[in-house]
């Protein structure tokens, strides 16, 4: 179980994370969904220890998270962003060296290494040196690395990030077969990846939570906006003025426009125009081939809970302070 | 530590760069041991056929001294070599954040590292015994003073190693590690020659930090503990500082 309690870090005067508040139970994979400068690789990094929070307390399975105390990161399994490895090194000596590290026995080491590569699919690659890795393989190795010692906890950060779409489908069905044996949490910035993978979403958004929740409950907070997919023959050239003034209708976009139109309507909460759309349509000559009721993707739900905070600062690009030097 | 000890020595024993570096540590040394024992022949020569002035012809003085000198210097050159990557470039891959993510201290991969550069510099510099061995069938050497020699190189070469990993921990480029490493050590090495212009109150300051007069002392065969303990002290006071370079640069590091 991970256990944040008002944590805040700052880089010089500049907050990156801000009274953040979650707690993940056991088992759970939770998803941290937000854009680049939402405060993901910080949390991450302070989850990890790397990073003290700069007030907050962390905690994994009720140990409190300290920078370079051991007893905590043995409870953990951490995957970086941009996987960084030893590429020098054959798999099997760098998951041996990893193995070491977390203190597993020297007999019981080859049969860790066996039984974590066995599960990201990487045991036909122990032989092979890392910098001759494919990057779907990198990430099996930076992922069986993590998964070494069982910890009962995984961070993984942006984990599919630069694999093809196969690869990441693959690697997403690995990471779901760690529900149940591992309190997963994972950063992202890809929404469907995050519905695909989360039993919980956390969306970041300048440093601030904005929501924690399951996908469907977070279909709910977003409200019942929801929108109708039409598809209507012999209404060139569509009036949409009209189409808005129909009670319920919040705003109409024209998706493709032919022999055929394809329009979206977006309705206003708790409101169904749709039969009245349906008769107004027929009522001008035209043809109703399909109208369907669209549920709140994520895309929309994540829109409208981070709509009006502001634009996102560049993660990657820090003030010249705060680098390392 | 000894995981990260093996990890470093493997890295060392196969790198091409550290055979470079320890090949041509041994052929400078290989040329500075026949310059001065050419030298020493001709001294010794003519001071036997009377035609030059006769002067000290003990081998601690004319070939050991200068000998050992020199290998501290030449140490010099290749430890920034041998140090240079051993944080910065974990910095710059960003491999150190999962190097610090595992349940292991930083002091303790501080040490591990420490140990597998010392370690490999005290192998690069064993086959240069055999030269002296070689000295041995023609001449004498006293084994006082070989060993003197030897236990100064190991004790100068770990503070060395010492200040190059502080240095590589400072930055996250092998090559401005590198140069400064060697900009630091040349200055320490040094720095006992402005002893004269420093006046009365800080010359024998910078004489007793320089590591040339530190040092020489040992080469010639003389067994200062002081000395000795003025190496190991500067050695350990790096490695606290890398330790708490990398604790600082773990609050500041970038996003």
């Amino acid at each position: 179980m991970i256990e944040v309690r008002q944590v805040n870090r700052s880089f010089g005067a500049i907050p990156a994370v801000r009274d953040l508040t979650f707690t993940i139970p056991a088992g759970e994979i939770a998803v941290f969904l937000g854009p680049n400068g939402a405060g993901k690789s910080t949390t991450l990094r302070m989850l990890i220890g790397f990073l003290p929070p700069s007030s907050g307390e962390i905690e994994i399975n009720g140990s409190r998270v300290r920078t370079n105390h051991t007893q905590e990161s043995a409870l953990l399994g951490y995957m970086p962003e941009r996987i960084p490895l030893y590429d020098e090194m054959r798999v099997r000596d760098y998951l041996r060296f990893v193995s070491a590290m977390k203190g597993i026995a020297p007999g019981a080491r080859d049969g860790a290494i066996l039984s974590v590569t066995k599960r990201c699919g990487a045991t036909e690659v122990l032989g092979r040196r890392i910098a001759n890795l494919s990057r779907g393989y990198r990430q099996r190795v930076g992922l069986s690395q993590a998964l070494l010692g069982d910890p009962p906890v995984l961070v993984l950060d942006e984990p599919t990030g630069g694999l093809d779409p196969e690869q990441a489908v693959e690697f997403r069905d690995i990471i779901r077969s760690l529900r149940g044996k591992h309190t997963v949490l994972l950063s992202t910035h890809l929404l469907d990846e995050a519905a695909r993978l989360a039993d919980r979403i956390l969306i970041l958004h300048e440093g601030r939570l904005c929501a924690n929740d399951t996908v469907d409950n977070l279909a709910g907070r977003a409200g019942n906006a929801s929108s109708l997919s039409i598809v209507a023959r012999g209404l060139t050239p569509v009036d949409l003025a009209a189409i808005e003034s129909i009670a319920g209708v919040r705003s109409v976009r024209i998706d493709r426009e032919g022999e055929q139109v394809f329009f979206t309507v977006e309705t206003i909460e708790s409101a169904d125009p749709g039969a009245e759309i349906a008769r107004w349509i027929v009522n001008r000559g035209g043809e109703l081939i399909r109208l369907a009721r669209e549920a709140p993707s994520l895309e929309s739900i994540y829109l409208a809970l981070t709509a009006g905070r502001g634009a996102g600062r560049d993660e990657e690009n820090p003030p010249a302070a705060d680098a390392v030097h | 530590m000894r995981t990260v000890l093996a990890r470093e020595l493997y890295e060392y024993f196969r790198s091409p760069t550290a055979y470079v570096v320890g090949a041509i540590y041994l052929l400078l040394a290989g040329y500075f041991f026949t310059t001065h024992l050419s030298a020493y022949h001709l001294i010794s020569f003519r001071s036997f056929s009377s035609l030059g002035p006769p002067g000290d012809l003990r081998i601690s003085l004319g070939i050991l001294r200068p000998f050992f000198e020199n290998l501290s210097f030449l140490g010099l050159l290749v430890v920034p070599f041998l140090t240079m990557r051993t944080i910065a470039e974990e910095k710059r891959s960003r491999s150190v954040e999962l190097l610090f993510s595992f349940p292991v201290s930083a002091r303790a991969v501080l040490h591990g590292k420490f140990l597998a550069a010392w370690i490999f510099l005290a192998v690069i510099t064993a086959p240069t015994l055999f030269l002296l061995i070689a000295l041995g069938t023609l001449a004498p050497a006293d084994p006082g003073v070989v060993l003197c020699g030897y236990l100064g190189l190991l004790a100068v070469g770990g503070a060395y190693v010492g200040i190059g990993i502080l240095i590589s921990c400072l930055t996250s480029s092998s090559l401005v590690a590198a140069v400064a490493t060697f900009g630091v050590l040349l200055l320490v090495w040094t720095i006992g020659w402005s002893s004269a212009i420093a006046g009365p109150t800080w010359g024998p300051l910078l004489q007793s930090i320089s590591f040339l007069d530190r040092y020489t002392g040992l080469a010639q065969g003389r067994l200062a503990w002081g000395d000795l303990a003025f190496f190991v002290v500067t050695g350990i006071l790096a490695l606290s500082w890398a330790d708490c370079v990398v604790h600082s640069t773990r609050w500041r590091v970038d996003r």
